[in-house]
């Protein structure tokens, strides 16, 4: 491929490797970011893509490289901390953020943010497939694998996330509705 | 017995005849809802604005190159010092090797000690040779302490030949 107009291509792809950021780290300035770093890595490496694939599948390709790296970095961050600490911190694996802001909790209602806790195949194949709409061939291109691994992923990847909600509706069941509330006045 | 091998495989995903997955109905659901909650999230929250990635990219390659030519000056510092730390300890271990077989020389042979002397002689030896002529003094000029004083200097000195004479 020739040279690439990186800001027209920008302005092509930006906006949905945005929100495959957005659904994937969870909250709009970590997705702001990756996407950014994303076009960033296509600056150095843009005469690398030979045009075999489209250039999106090969963006995403990118974003979920970057991605896995920062929740590498995450985890190895709580995992210092939990050492410092010798605290048990919740869920390595779930998706960092600032837990406070309204982005981050309107991020945790849905179902993303239990997509977070799944593996990283079945999390992307998701992330590709349900809200990028990737076909199964695409899907297959960008993580480079087999298109029977993929369906598998994807087909695995629900049935965990369905066995995620069923193990939260029993947890929200046994727990108490107020547990700081003093009921005795009730009796 | 015939051997009647059978791949199995598990995790395999259950598929339609066209090739599409077949989900039962609740993780059909699941899907649907992912897809809903996609488009949900992506519309609250949509990209800002496109950035300049042509600029950002040249910004991050000219903060890159300054940081390739810093460590390149610090790598190119450090090897210069180590250079001359280097020189330093050759120059130090040539003048100790230089030094050292005439020492060796010195404690090991005898003979070569004999003939080593006469190089270290002329600094010790004209001690003697240079020494001043003999002076006369007369004992009856002194007083008591001065007379003590000339006893205690002809006790110490004894390389040079001193004599009493009534």
């Amino acid at each position: 491929m020739g040279q690439l107009n990186l800001d027209e291509t920008a302005r092509q792809h930006f906006a949905r490797i945005h929100r495959a950021a957005l659904v994937l780290c969870g909250n709009p300035w970590d997705a702001d970011d990756l996407a950014q770093e994303t076009f960033l890595v296509l600056s150095r490496q843009g005469n690398n893509f030979e045009g075999r694939s489209s250039l999106y599948t090969w963006l995403y390709g990118i974003l979920l490289n970057l991605d896995r790296r920062e929740r590498r970095r995450f985890g190895m961050r709580r995992r210092k901390l939990r050492v410092l600490w010798d605290n048990q911190l919740a869920d390595v694996n779930a998706t960092p953020g600032a837990d406070a802001a309204a982005e981050v909790a309107e991020w945790k209602k849905s179902l993303w943010a239990r997509v977070a806790k799944l593996p990283d195949g079945q999390r992307q194949a998701l992330v590709l497939r349900f809200s990028e709409g990737l076909r199964y061939e695409e899907i297959a291109e960008v993580l480079e694998c087999p298109l029977g691994t993929v369906k598998s992923r994807i087909f695995h990847g629900l049935a965990g996330l369905r066995r995620i909600l069923v193990q939260e509706g029993e947890d929200a069941r046994q727990l108490p509705a107020h547990p700081g509330e003093d009921l005795s006045h009730a009796v | 017995m015939r051997f009647d091998p059978r791949l199995i495989h598990p995790d395999d995903a259950p598929l339609r005849a066209d090739g599409e997955l077949d989900l039962p109905d609740d993780l059909a659901a699941l899907a649907g809802q992912l897809a809903d909650d996609a488009a949900h999230l992506s519309a609250r929250y949509p990209a800002d604005r496109i950035p300049q990635i042509a600029l950002a990219a040249e910004l991050v390659d000219s903060a890159e190159r300054i940081k390739r030519r810093a460590w390149r000056h610090a790598a190119l510092a450090i090897g210069a010092s180590l250079a001359s730390v280097a020189a330093v300890v050759l120059t130090v271990s040539l003048a100790l090797r230089n030094r050292e077989p005439i020492d060796a020389e010195l404690v090991t042979s005898p003979d070569s000690l004999a003939t080593t002397v006469p190089l270290v002689a002329p600094t010790t030896v004209p001690v003697s040779l240079t020494a001043p002529p003999p002076t006369t003094l007369s004992l009856g000029e002194l007083s008591g302490p001065e007379m003590e004083a000339l006893f205690d200097l002809l006790q110490h000195d004894h390389e040079r030949a001193s004599s009493i004479a009534f």
